[in-house]
């Protein structure tokens, strides 16, 4: 049975309705949100000490932090350097699923590694790791969720990140993975599993800037709002308000916030640190740093995007305008919808698409015991929705 | 069946028939087939199919598309798309006759190749026991309909000319130019065009 049009036909009005009046809302929200940018910008000593007020008094939060560079700050685009190696993860997964005959977990992680100025062609590589049963199993004996197997997805991706990178590599040398660098935001797992990955991957990436190398995430069509709770805290100070930072008045993308801002093609925003405070953060997560890119090639057209990066990137000369540069030129391989082409690369070696995860069932099944496989059954509901 | 260990694999069977058949390699595999070459494909029951490259396509897909209209691509990434990405280049292959025990037919092949069955580029010996076999092979060349046959004709007339003047055969190309002529007495418009094509040869 297909959808019924004509009950979506009959809502499409009150849709269009609501969401012209949500668009408005978001506009106004916009207009007082950039005047609050424009007077923290004019009072960065009230902005930094609402902020580390805020640090110290609030358990829950997410925010920007101003570095040193004032928060109007639009840098165009730097020299990009003759050669460099950019190294791209992406990965893919199996959840493990009651309803399938046999329930098991596989992340699967592509890997791609340029050395640009070289002429050759990129190396490419697929890492595919079959979950142990342990693995796929929660304390209380339930099958782990989407959120918990992205969670060792990730840290599949940064492990692979760490064997790719070799000491004859082209320097500078840059890995991009796709999302937030700090693996921390994936908060609603529960017990010590999400602290472990997150003390290996505060491990590797310490590794990593040992050997030089910026580790950076991308996030396309960012959401979040980190901006807005900074200016909801610089608002709370300047009112003499008890600081708040989720003020939903005042909650909107930082995109809609700096894409006046960042009009040039190429142009970034401010460094900024992200901040996070959470009963949950184990003390040795990574601090990160980011800024916002204006990835578009048409200046009528703003296309941002956030990149994460390690506060220490920030700290050292010519980095942070190498990775600018260098992830721009790169979204410009794929310039009418701007986006890092080795990330999509990454992404498509990675894939597992539905009829693999059905292959990988069949090749598990037939290494079991046929006694035992006879007990193992798929469910009716799933059957009967693989017949339609 | 002939020695394989001579030949020159240049791909895998994707599909046939019994009077045509597509291989696919990577570009890599490309540099050595050519239009008009004499193929071969070996058959697990020892029969060698023959046949000539009647064309060579490159597929696309969406993110090649992409990367066609971008202003600026490192050379580095036309690399990956050519050498990394699972695209592979089709060989389309007119089957013109098959070995079995040693002899050459001019038929069609008694079953087509199978899937994956390799693609072979014959060599000089190969081009010469299969033309050296007689000219009615060129009637199955001639069939086509669809495709360039004067210059389909000019590439392998060309490289059979001179495997068999290497081996001290020179009227081997002036007998083939009369078999051409005695099929196409009837179409003398298309005859004038392959000879007109031919001419480019002397």
């Amino acid at each position: 049975m297909p959808v019924n049009y004509a009950q979506i036909e009959h809502s499409q009005g009150q849709f269009a309705a609501q969401y012209a009046a949500w668009q408005a809302e978001q506009a106004a929200r916009s207009g007082v949100l950039k005047g609050l940018l424009n007077d923290a910008a004019a009072n960065p000593e009230l902005l930094r000490q609402a902020i580390e007020e805020a640090e110290q008094q609030l358990t829950n939060l997410y925010l920007a932090k101003p570095t040193s560079e004032p928060i109007l700050t639009h840098k165009s685009l730097p020299h990009t350097p003759q050669s460099y190696t950019l190294v791209a993860a992406d990965g893919s997964q199996i959840v493990p699923s009651r309803h399938r005959a046999l329930q098991f977990g596989v992340v699967n992680v592509g890997l791609i590694k340029a050395q640009i100025g070289s002429g050759e062609a990129p190396e490419i590589r697929v890492e595919t790791e079959l979950l142990a049963l342990d693995q796929i199993q929660t304390a209380e004996g339930t099958l782990i969720g989407e959120d918990e197997v992205a969670l060792l997805r990730d840290l599949a991706e940064r492990k692979i990140i760490r064997q790719a990178v070799a000491p004859g590599d082209l320097e500078p040398i840059i890995t991009l993975t796709d999302g937030p660098l700090d693996v921390f935001y994936r908060s609603t797992i529960q017990g010590d599993r999400g602290q472990e990955v997150q003390r290996e991957v505060f491990e590797i990436d310490q590794d990593l800037r040992r050997r030089g190398v910026v580790t950076a995430g991308y996030i396309d069509k960012p959401g979040s709002a980190m901006l807005s709770r900074m200016l909801a805290i610089f608002q709370c100070k300047r009112q003499g308000m008890p600081l708040e930072s989720n003020n939903r008045e005042l909650n909107l993308s930082d995109r809609f916030i700096l894409q006046e801002i960042l009009r040039q093609p190429g142009e970034r925003s401010a460094i900024f640190e992200a901040i996070t405070r959470s009963a949950r953060k184990p003390a040795n997560s990574l601090p990160v740093a980011f800024f916002y890119l204006n990835v578009s090639n048409d200046e009528n057209e703003p296309c941002l995007a956030r990149l994460e990066f390690p506060l220490w990137v920030s700290e050292v000369p010519g980095l942070v305008d190498t990775l600018h540069a260098v992830i721009y030129k790169e979204a410009q391989v794929l310039d009418s919808h701007p986006y890092p082409y080795l990330l999509h690369r990454s992404h498509e070696l990675a894939v597992v698409k539905r009829i693999e995860a059905d292959e990988i069932e069949v090749m598990l099944q037939s290494q079991i015991d046929p006694e035992i496989r006879a007990h193992q059954q798929r469910s009716n509901k799933d059957y009967l929705k693989g017949l339609s | 069946m002939s020695d394989s260990s001579r030949s020159i694999p240049i791909g895998k069977l994707l599909r046939a028939d019994n009077s045509q058949f597509v291989a696919g390699c990577r570009v890599r595999e490309l540099e050595t087939p050519a239009f008009g070459s004499l193929v071969r494909a070996s058959l697990e029951d020892q029969t060698d199919v023959y046949g000539l490259i009647t064309n060579i396509s490159i597929n696309d897909d969406g993110l090649v598309r992409q990367l066609v209209s971008g202003v600026s691509i490192p050379g580095e990434y036309t690399a990956d798309n050519r050498y990394n990405r699972n695209l592979p280049v089709e060989i389309h292959v007119l089957t013109i006759g098959y070995g079995i025990d040693g002899e050459i037919h001019h038929q069609l092949p008694p079953r087509p190749p199978l899937s994956l069955d390799q693609l072979f580029l014959c060599d000089s010996d190969e081009v010469a026991r299969f033309t050296g076999h007689g000219y009615s092979y060129l009637r199955h060349i001639l069939r086509l309909t669809d495709q360039p046959v004067e210059e389909l004709l000019v590439s392998h007339l060309s490289q059979a000319r001179r495997v068999q003047d290497s081996l001290g055969n020179p009227d081997w190309y002036e007998a083939a130019c009369q078999r051409l002529i005695v099929l196409l007495r009837d179409d003398y418009p298309r005859l004038t065009q392959v000879l007109d094509a031919l001419s480019e040869l002397e």
